[in-house]
């Protein structure tokens, strides 16, 4: 037995809600703006550092993903006002695979 | 939670950055920081503690956890000059003795990294998902909705959205014959 996406979803859900919430702690958030962890922050949180192209196009995934506009942060329904992670997923990009390898 | 009186999440938030913070500087491994950080939750489940005692459980927690992990861990004078010597060194002796009571000296503990890991693998040890996978499960530590997760799921979840960001959610090969274990144990 594996995990199914829909079982890892109230996970990611937290995780991505996390992300897009104001910085809560701060060590964490300058551990991983470091080039020792590829700058991994800055790929997640995009709209505060605008210098990198990629990272926005990767929130935006995960936001297609999830099922939310890409700036707009449409709340789908949570009890308070948080995102969820639906499963409508994958259908918005048939093309993008190719393109996906080239941010790196 | 709900039994302490003087704590709340936002607390056990601060304070667990804090040794985040700490243990970036000593260049520690990553099992310190989640070991640690399960010592400290399974403390707090089991004792109220007051809020002068808070940061005194937190470096004590994180000493064990270290001893525990490291080849070579910061010595008790280390740790105690880190809390600014609030603690005397026999403090944290006492606090260490406690805690390791309190938790019937059980330190075994199936961190998220290990998951982590076996994923990263069945993923030909990619190291962008994997760094992207770590900062995830390091957010696991700190936010409170997640203190509950079970770490395999934790680390599924972190490596499924870190594949998720990095426009490879498609599997290349069948990660099935690695991730077979994930619910069984």
């Amino acid at each position: 037995m594996t995990y199914s996406e829909a079982e890892l979803l109230p996970t990611a859900n937290i995780l991505v809600n996390y992300i897009l919430e104001p910085i809560q702690h701060q060590s964490l958030y300058k551990k991983y703006a470091h080039k020792k962890y590829l700058k991994v922050r800055d790929l997640l949180r995009p709209f505060e550092f605008c210098s990198l192209t990629f990272s926005v196009s990767a929130v935006q995934r995960v936001h297609e993903a999830v099922g939310i506009g890409a700036m707009g942060r449409e709340y789908d329904g949570g009890p308070d006002g948080r995102l969820v992670v639906s499963e409508r997923r994958y259908s918005t990009r048939a093309g993008s695979e190719t393109r996906a390898r080239s941010w790196w | 939670m709900s039994k302490h009186t003087e704590i709340d999440w936002e607390k056990r938030g601060v304070l667990v950055d804090w040794v985040l913070q700490v243990h970036a500087r000593f260049n520690l491994l990553q099992e310190t920081l989640f070991l640690f950080t399960n010592i400290l939750d399974r403390f707090l489940s089991s004792r109220p503690i007051s809020l002068s005692k808070f940061q005194l459980v937190g470096i004590t927690a994180f000493f064990i956890a270290a001893k525990y992990e490291e080849t070579y861990s910061p010595s008790v004078a280390e740790i105690a000059r880190l809390a600014d010597d609030m603690y005397s060194i026999e403090d944290i002796l006492k606090a260490e003795r406690y805690i390791l009571k309190t938790l019937d000296w059980d330190l075994r503990y199936p961190g998220p990294l290990g998951w982590l890991r076996r994923g990263s693998k069945a993923d030909d040890c990619e190291i962008k998902a994997r760094t992207v996978g770590k900062y995830l499960i390091e957010i696991g530590c700190l936010e409170w909705r997640l203190v509950g997760t079970v770490p395999s799921m934790l680390a599924a979840a972190a490596m499924w959205l870190a594949r998720l960001v990095l426009g490879r959610e498609v599997w290349v090969r069948s990660p099935l014959k690695l991730w077979r274990f994930w619910l069984k144990t």
